[in-house]
C-alpha cells in the first residue's frame, strides 16, 4: 500500500498543458468537424474564378487568433478545447467572405443595349463627318471673307485719293 | 421557352468612362468657342452696318458735288 501511495504522490508531477500556450493550429485539430465549416480564401477564389487576393477586414482576424486564449485554461482535458471553439465565431467570417468588395469585375452590357451604342456610334460618325464639311466651308468662307475686306479696303484708299486730288484742284489758289 | 437575355462583355470598362468624360469636356469647350465665334460675328455684323452706312453717306456727297460741278445753273 505505502508503494502504491507514494506512485499516486507522483502523477500530480507531470506537467499539464496549462502552462502552453494555444496557437490557432492547435485549437484547429482538435476540431474535425469545424473544418468543413471553414471556407478557406483560395476556395473561393477558386469557385469565383478571382486571381486576386479579397480583402478581409484584419480585425476579424485578430478576434480569430485571440478567442482562443479567452477560454478558461484550468479546464485541462482536451474536450474542454473542443467545447471552447467558437463555431459561431466562425461564421461571421463566413459570412464577411461571402460579401467581398471586389472593383474589378467584368461588365456585362445587354446585347440590345450593345447595338443601341453601336448605332448612336454610327450617328456620331456621321454628324462628325457633316460638322467637317461644314467646317471646310466656313473656312472657305472666311478666305472670301477676308479677301473682299482687302479689296474694300484698297477701294476705300482709292476713293479717298481721289478725293483729296479733286479738293486740291478745286480749292487750288493760283497767283 | 423563354428568350434568356444575352449579354456583351465591356473590357477596359474605366477607359471608356474617362474617354466619355473627356469628349464632354471637349464639347463644353466647343460650345464656349462657338459663343465666342458667334459674339464676335454679330460684332462683325454691326462693324459692317457702319460700313455700310458711312458708305451711302459718302455717296450722297460725291453725287452732291458731282451735281455741283456738272450742273451749276441749277443750284
Amino acid at each position: 500500500m505505502g508503494w502504491l501511495f507514494g506512485k499516486k504522490k507522483k502523477v500530480p508531477r507531470v506537467p499539464f498543458p496549462e502552462g502552453q500556450k494555444i496557437d490557432k493550429n492547435a485549437l484547429q485539430f482538435s476540431s474535425p468537424s469545424s473544418k468543413e465549416r471553414i471556407i478557406e480564401p483560395d476556395q473561393i477564389k477558386e469557385a469565383v474564378g478571382i486571381e486576386k487576393p479579397l480583402a478581409f477586414p484584419p480585425p476579424e482576424d485578430e478576434q480569430e487568433v485571440q478567442q482562443p486564449e479567452i477560454p478558461s485554461l484550468p479546464n485541462v482535458s482536451p474536450p474542454d478545447f473542443g467545447n471552447s471553439l467558437p463555431r459561431g465565431g466562425l461564421e461571421p467570417n463566413i459570412q464577411g467572405m461571402a460579401t467581398p468588395t471586389i472593383n474589378d469585375e467584368p461588365l456585362f452590357v445587354k446585347v440590345d443595349v450593345y447595338q443601341e451604342i453601336l448605332s448612336k456610334m454610327d450617328e456620331l460618325k456621321s454628324d462628325f463627318s457633316h460638322l467637317r464639311h461644314t467646317n471646310n466651308q466656313l473656312q472657305q468662307s472666311e478666305f472670301n471673307e477676308v479677301n473682299s475686306f482687302e479689296k474694300l479696303r484698297k477701294s476705300i484708299k482709292n476713293i479717298h485719293d481721289k478725293l483729296l486730288q479733286v479738293d486740291k484742284t478745286l480749292f487750288k489758289i493760283e497767283r | 421557352m423563354d428568350k434568356m437575355p444575352v449579354f456583351v462583355k465591356i473590357d477596359e470598362y474605366e477607359d471608356v468612362l474617362n474617354l466619355v468624360k473627356n469628349v464632354r469636356r471637349k464639347l463644353d469647350e466647343a460650345k464656349d468657342t462657338l459663343i465666342k465665334i458667334n459674339d464676335l460675328k454679330n460684332e462683325e455684323d454691326h462693324q459692317l452696318e457702319l460700313w455700310q452706312n458711312t458708305l451711302n453717306e459718302v455717296e450722297k456727297k460725291v453725287d452732291f458735288l458731282d451735281h455741283s460741278l456738272s450742273e451749276p445753273e441749277q443750284f
